[in-house]
C-alpha cells in the first residue's frame, strides 16, 4: 500500500512539475509581427467606398412604421377573406355532394 | 490578438477591422486615456466579437461541412496553434497552454493576456480591461487557477 502512494506521490509531482512548466512556457515570450502586406490591406479598406448609412428623422421613422403596421395589417385582411371564402367554397361543395335531387332518388 | 484569436488569418482580418475602426472614431476619442489603452479597447472587443462569432458556426458547424471544401483541414480547429514568439524549446509546452487558454472565461483570458502575454504593467491592463487593479490581480490569479486545473485535467484525460 505504501509504495502504490509512494508511485501515485511521485506521478503527482511529475504532474505538478509538468504543469509548471507549460504555465512558464510563454516566459520571455516575444510580440508576433504583422506582415508587411497588411498596411496596403488596411489602407485599402479605409479608403474603400463605405455604404451609406441612411439616418431617419423621427417623423420619417414614424411614417415608416405606420406604412409596416398597414402592410400587415392589409395582409392580414387578405389572408383571412381568402381562407373564409375557402371554408364557404368547401360547404357548398359539401352541401351540394349530399343534395339528392328527387331525380337522383328515381334513378337509385 | 494573435494570442486571442489563435489562428494568423483571422488576427490579420480583425488587425484590418481594428484600424478602420481607429480611423473612423478617431475624431470622437477623449484624451482622458491615452491612445494605446483606446487601441487595445477596440482590438479586445474586435477579438471577442470574432470569436463569439466563430463560436456561433462553429455550434451550427453540424449543419456544414467540418472540413475546408479545398483544402480538407478541419476549419474550426484551433488546438494546435503555436505563437510565433514563443520560444523554440518552449513550443511544445506552449502548445498545451494555448488550448487550456481558449477554455478559459473572456475576463480572465483577456487579464492573463494583457499580464503574461503582452507583458503590461498591472495599471496599463487594468485600464484598458477597465476595472481596479485590485479586481485585475483577482481575475489573474483565477485564471492561473484555472489554468491549472484544466491542465491537469487534460494531463490525466
Amino acid at each position: 500500500m505504501s509504495e502504490y502512494r509512494q508511485i501515485q506521490k511521485a506521478m503527482d509531482q511529475k504532474k505538478e512539475i509538468w504543469v509548471e512548466e507549460v504555465l512558464n512556457s510563454i516566459d520571455g515570450i516575444t510580440r508576433a509581427e504583422a506582415p508587411d502586406a497588411i498596411e496596403v490591406k488596411i489602407l485599402q479598406k479605409i479608403n474603400a467606398p463605405q455604404a451609406k448609412v441612411i439616418k431617419l428623422e423621427s417623423s420619417q421613422f414614424r411614417w415608416l412604421a405606420a406604412s409596416i403596421v398597414l402592410l400587415i395589417g392589409l395582409n392580414m385582411v387578405l389572408l383571412s377573406q381568402k381562407h373564409k371564402n375557402q371554408s364557404n367554397q368547401i360547404r357548398v361543395n359539401q352541401n351540394h355532394e349530399y343534395d339528392f335531387g328527387s331525380n337522383d332518388l328515381i334513378k337509385l | 490578438m494573435l494570442s486571442y484569436l489563435q489562428s494568423a488569418e483571422d488576427a490579420q482580418e480583425v488587425t484590418q477591422d481594428v484600424f478602420v475602426e481607429v480611423h473612423q472614431k478617431l475624431g470622437s476619442f477623449r484624451e482622458e486615456a491615452q491612445i494605446s489603452t483606446w487601441v487595445y479597447r477596440i482590438a479586445i472587443n474586435k477579438s471577442l466579437d470574432f470569436l463569439r462569432f466563430k463560436n456561433r458556426k462553429k455550434r451550427f458547424a453540424f449543419l456544414t461541412s467540418l472540413w475546408h471544401p479545398e483544402s480538407g483541414e478541419l476549419q474550426y480547429d484551433q488546438s494546435d496553434f503555436i505563437h510565433p514568439g514563443i520560444q523554440l524549446e518552449r513550443k511544445e509546452q506552449a502548445k498545451y497552454l494555448f488550448k487550456a487558454l481558449n477554455e478559459l472565461p473572456e475576463s480572465q483570458k483577456t487579464a492573463f493576456i494583457l499580464i503574461y502575454i503582452e507583458n503590461l504593467p498591472y495599471e496599463d491592463a487594468a485600464k484598458i480591461m477597465e476595472v481596479s487593479v485590485k479586481a485585475l490581480e483577482s481575475l489573474v490569479q483565477r485564471a492561473k487557477k484555472t489554468l491549472r486545473e484544466k491542465l491537469k485535467n487534460n494531463r490525466n484525460s
